[in-house]
């Protein structure tokens, strides 16, 4: 009925580390943006952790000084949210990941092909795009239902 | 003596993974760095217990010292068998699997051991963060900051996390208290 339709669905990124994708990005805990399973890869203390999509409420990115900064913000009970990203929280008495901030360097090292950054920025444009694709569908998805 | 000794084997330093040389004997873990000769020695009677993680096209050894700190290497690419017997071996350790929570989500349980903080989901864990990494912790309304020494030798450096708690838990306040 309509309230099963609310609840916000509980999308898996993977179901095991074999679906991971074998990038060096993964292995060398840069950010990663796996298109096919629509998962965000952050390093985070040496473990490359998976964030899939939905979970994504919006992303920014800042370039200050010698640092280009990449934020991204999380979907979490408390925060507002419009009528077309809708639904509630299946388990709003767990602790959520609010935000996520990540730091690089502007510069290049000797020997480098890229700047550190050029990996923020590359996730930046990634993110916006599979989150772009993924809120097109569940719209799609959403008026077939209607 | 009976050791086993494994190159390019990774050591997790403060978010970024440094390479070097480990070597297990009968007493002690050590791991020399490549690149700054530094040697990181774990005498196994400090050992409180031992894990492998599976990663892609490698695993990880995990070790959690009865002093409560973190130790993680990445990189082998052989059997776990070899490796668990020799803990089982030399050290009387059981070296279990820890799997590694893949499902995407941002929401779960924290939990607290030593100096670990660990964010599970549904009984696996996501994410762990050693206490020594946090520079700053703040307590809000339902939220807690933890920001982190900043490591340039990372590609990507981890420099702040926001979370939300429900109202009802109480426990949380034990970050702020650990510093």
């Amino acid at each position: 009925g309509k309230e099963s339709e609310k609840v916000r669905k509980s999308t898996v990124s993977y179901k095991s580390v074999n679906q991971m994708p074998r990038e060096p990005e993964v292995k060398d805990l840069k950010l990663y943006v796996d298109k096919k399973y629509e998962t965000v890869i952050m390093p985070i203390f040496g473990l490359p952790v998976p964030f899939h999509i939905s979970t994504i409420k919006n992303i920014s990115q800042s370039v200050e000084g010698d640092y280009t900064y990449l934020r991204i913000n999380f979907f979490h009970p408390g925060a507002t949210m419009s009528k077309t990203e809708g639904g509630t929280y299946s388990n709003p008495d767990a602790t959520f990941l609010k935000e996520i901030t990540y730091r690089s360097i502007n510069t290049k090292e000797p020997g480098e092909i890229s700047a550190p950054s050029s990996n923020l920025n590359t996730a930046f444009r990634l993110i916006k795009e599979v989150q772009k694709r993924f809120k097109t569908r569940e719209a799609e998805e959403r008026e077939k239902e209607d | 003596m009976d050791f086993l000794e494994f190159s390019s084997i990774s050591s997790e330093q403060r978010g970024s993974m440094a390479t070097g040389r480990l070597k297990l004997t009968n007493e002690a873990i050590i791991w020399k760095s490549d690149k700054t000769g530094k040697v990181d020695e774990i005498s196994s009677g400090e050992i409180e217990c031992a894990n492998y993680q599976r990663f892609v096209g490698h695993f990880g050894l995990r070790l959690f010292l009865k002093n409560g700190t973190l130790h993680r290497f990445q990189g082998f690419k052989e059997d776990e068998k070899k490796l668990a017997d020799f803990f089982k071996k030399h050290y009387k350790l059981e070296m279990l699997e820890k799997e590694l929570s893949m499902r995407g989500w941002n929401w779960g349980n924290v939990n607290f051991k030593g100096d670990v903080l660990s964010f599970d989901i549904n009984d696996k864990t996501a994410f762990e963060v050693s206490i020594s990494n946090v520079s700053q912790c703040n307590q809000g309304k339902n939220e807690i900051t933890l920001e982190f020494h900043q490591n340039d030798d990372a590609p990507v450096s981890l420099m702040e996390m926001r979370y939300h708690i429900p109202t009802t838990e109480s426990s949380e306040t034990d970050p702020v208290e650990n510093f």
